[in-house]
This record gives structure tokens, C-alpha cells and sequence, in this order.
């Protein structure tokens, strides 16, 4: 968890604007944040890599010209 | 009604008695009289010594007696202008001495202590929780029962004087009972200031388990916004942290 948050939510307990229960609650949605930013970063992770995979036996330093739009092969 | 009354029982009843007042100014003029009498004779005698025709063991005699007469004359004069002093030294607004003074001012200034008490109650009767205050009630009539028995006690017992033992039990039991009475009325009108604050506080309470628990938990928000919710939420608790800093 985000130090800051979790300094903010103790101060706001300490102040009596905040529940235990509330922020139990709010702990568990930022574990479910985290865990879903961690599930999105490997599939993105996993797609490039399939890309990479997918694209790796194309010829490399070719320019394909369709009018105005240009598309470079790299390495 | 009973109290007032009470308390103003004595303007109805005169200071000094009439036929007192009477007697004592003849006994004092009686005795101015006889004091007169008593100066006349000792001249009298210093007359009859000038004149020498008294025997030589009444002369004697004669002589002492006018000489401690003068003496003592002088003396009662100077001790009279001294008690006079002293008595003024010992004056307190008018009253006779510092206990007088005290015993004057005592059950005046412990009705005007209830007075104000009451004045304070008013001012906050809308804001008190009467039932929760009325606890500290007990303590303090107890406070005023012991106090009223020992004037009582001392007011109907044929002694002036009443037995240190009552004054010492009625001042021990007072001051205990002022004491537990007072902290408990204190403590509750010093949080009565907080009850304003108490009830933000219960509704920022209120909002944020809304916020923060009710919402997450009923899954009133969609799963591909839950991410830009709680992130609106970090946003919303960093504001209010920095806010009430």
C-alpha cells in the first residue's frame, strides 16, 4: 500500500473520521488494485512478448510506403 | 418560595429590640451617673486634703486613694484609646472582625455560586442531555443537606456554641460530595463544547464508509472502473488528511 495513503487513513483514525472496518475495507480494494494492475502488466508483458515472437521471422529494415503512411521494420 | 422567604425572614425581624434599647440607656446613664458621682467625691476629697483639717491617717489614706485615682484615670484613658485602635485594626467592611466578616459572607457567596451555576445551565439548556447531567444532582443536594444541618443543627440546639464534631463530619461530608458533584457537572458542560464537533465528525464518519466500504462491498462500481475508483478515493482521503492537519 501507498505509504502516503496509509499515513492519511492513520491520521484520519486517529481524528475519529475514520472506522477500523472502514479501512479494512479500503486496504483490501487498493490489495485488489494492486493485484489487478499486476494481472494487467503481465498480459501486457505476455502480448508483447507474443508480438516479438510473432514478428521476429519478418524481414528487418524494410520500409512498406501506402501513400503518405510509412511502416519501418526494426529489429 | 420557602427559600427566598427564608433567606429574607430576618429584614422582617428588627435588628435591635426596643425595650432593650430602653433599658440600656437608663443602665448607661445610670452608670454615667454614678462615674460622675465617683470623679465629684475624688475632688471632693482633694478639697478636704487642701484643706488640711482631716487627721494624718486619713490624709494618708486620703492622698493614696487620689493619687491611684488619677493613676488609674490615666491609665483607663490610654487603654480605652488603644481598644479603640485595635478595634479599628480589626475591622473588615464594617464588620467587627474577620470572623463576622465571614460568617456574613459565607452563605451569600455559596447562594451566589448557585445562582451562577443555574445562570450557566440556562445559557446551555439546549445542548444539555439533562438525564446524563442530573447525575451529578445527587452529589451536590447531598452537598446542600449536609451543609443546611449544620446551620440547623446549630441554629435549633440551645447552645451557641455546637460541638466541633458536627462542623468537622458536615465539612468533611460537604466538601466530598461538592467535590464528586462538581467534577461530574464540570466534566459534562466542558463536553458539551465537543458535541458540535462530535456530530461533523460522525458525519464525515458516515460519508467515508460509504465511500470506502459500503460501495466495494456492494459492488455498486463496475469492475473495469474499480481501479479509477479507489484512485479517486487515495485523492479524496490525501485532501482530507491534508485538510484537518
Amino acid at each position: 500500500m501507498d505509504e502516503k495513503i496509509k499515513k492519511n487513513l492513520n491520521k484520519l483514525y486517529k481524528k475519529k473520521c475514520l472506522e477500523k472496518q472502514v479501512i479494512n475495507t479500503h486496504e483490501e480494494s487498493l490489495a485488489r488494485v494492486k493485484k489487478e494492475v499486476e494481472k494487467l502488466k503481465e498480459e501486457i508483458d505476455e502480448k508483447e512478448q507474443e508480438n516479438t515472437k510473432k514478428f521476429e521471422g519478418l524481414p528487418k529494415g524494410i520500409l512498406f510506403q501506402f501513400g503518405k503512411h510509412q511502416i519501418y521494420l526494426t529489429n | 418560595m420557602t427559600g427566598v422567604i427564608a433567606a429574607m425572614s430576618q429584614l422582617f425581624s428588627p435588628p435591635f429590640n426596643e425595650d432593650v434599647q430602653e433599658v440600656r440607656k437608663e443602665h448607661r446613664e445610670a452608670r454615667n451617673n454614678r462615674d460622675t458621682d465617683r470623679v465629684e467625691s475624688v475632688l471632693l476629697l482633694q478639697e478636704l486634703i487642701n484643706l488640711k483639717i482631716l487627721p494624718d491617717t486619713l490624709n494618708s489614706r486620703a492622698e493614696n486613694l487620689v493619687t491611684s485615682h488619677s493613676l488609674n484615670e490615666k491609665k483607663s484613658e490610654s487603654l480605652y484609646n488603644d481598644l479603640k485602635a485595635l478595634k479599628k485594626s480589626k475591622k473588615v467592611n464594617g464588620f467587627q472582625n474577620l470572623n463576622i466578616f465571614l460568617a456574613n459572607m459565607g452563605n451569600p457567596v455559596f447562594i451566589l455560586i448557585t445562582g451562577i451555576l443555574f445562570m450557566i445551565l440556562f445559557l446551555f439548556r439546549k445542548r444539555i442531555d439533562w438525564l446524563k447531567l442530573s447525575k451529578s444532582f445527587l452529589y451536590l443536594s447531598l452537598m446542600y443537606l449536609f451543609v443546611s444541618s449544620v446551620y440547623l443543627i446549630w441554629g435549633i440546639s440551645n447552645s451557641m456554641e455546637i460541638h466541633k464534631i458536627y462542623y468537622v463530619t458536615g465539612l468533611v461530608f460537604a466538601s466530598l460530595f461538592a467535590m464528586l458533584g462538581l467534577r461530574s457537572l464540570l466534566f459534562y458542560l466542558f463536553k458539551i463544547n465537543s458535541i458540535e464537533e462530535e456530530k461533523l465528525l460522525k458525519a464525515i464518519r458516515i460519508l467515508f464508509r460509504q465511500l470506502l466500504h459500503t460501495v466495494p462491498k456492494k459492488n455498486y462500481v463496475k469492475d473495469d472502473k474499480f481501479v479509477e475508483y479507489t484512485e479517486s478515493n487515495n485523492r479524496i482521503i490525501n485532501e482530507v488528511a491534508e485538510t484537518i492537519d
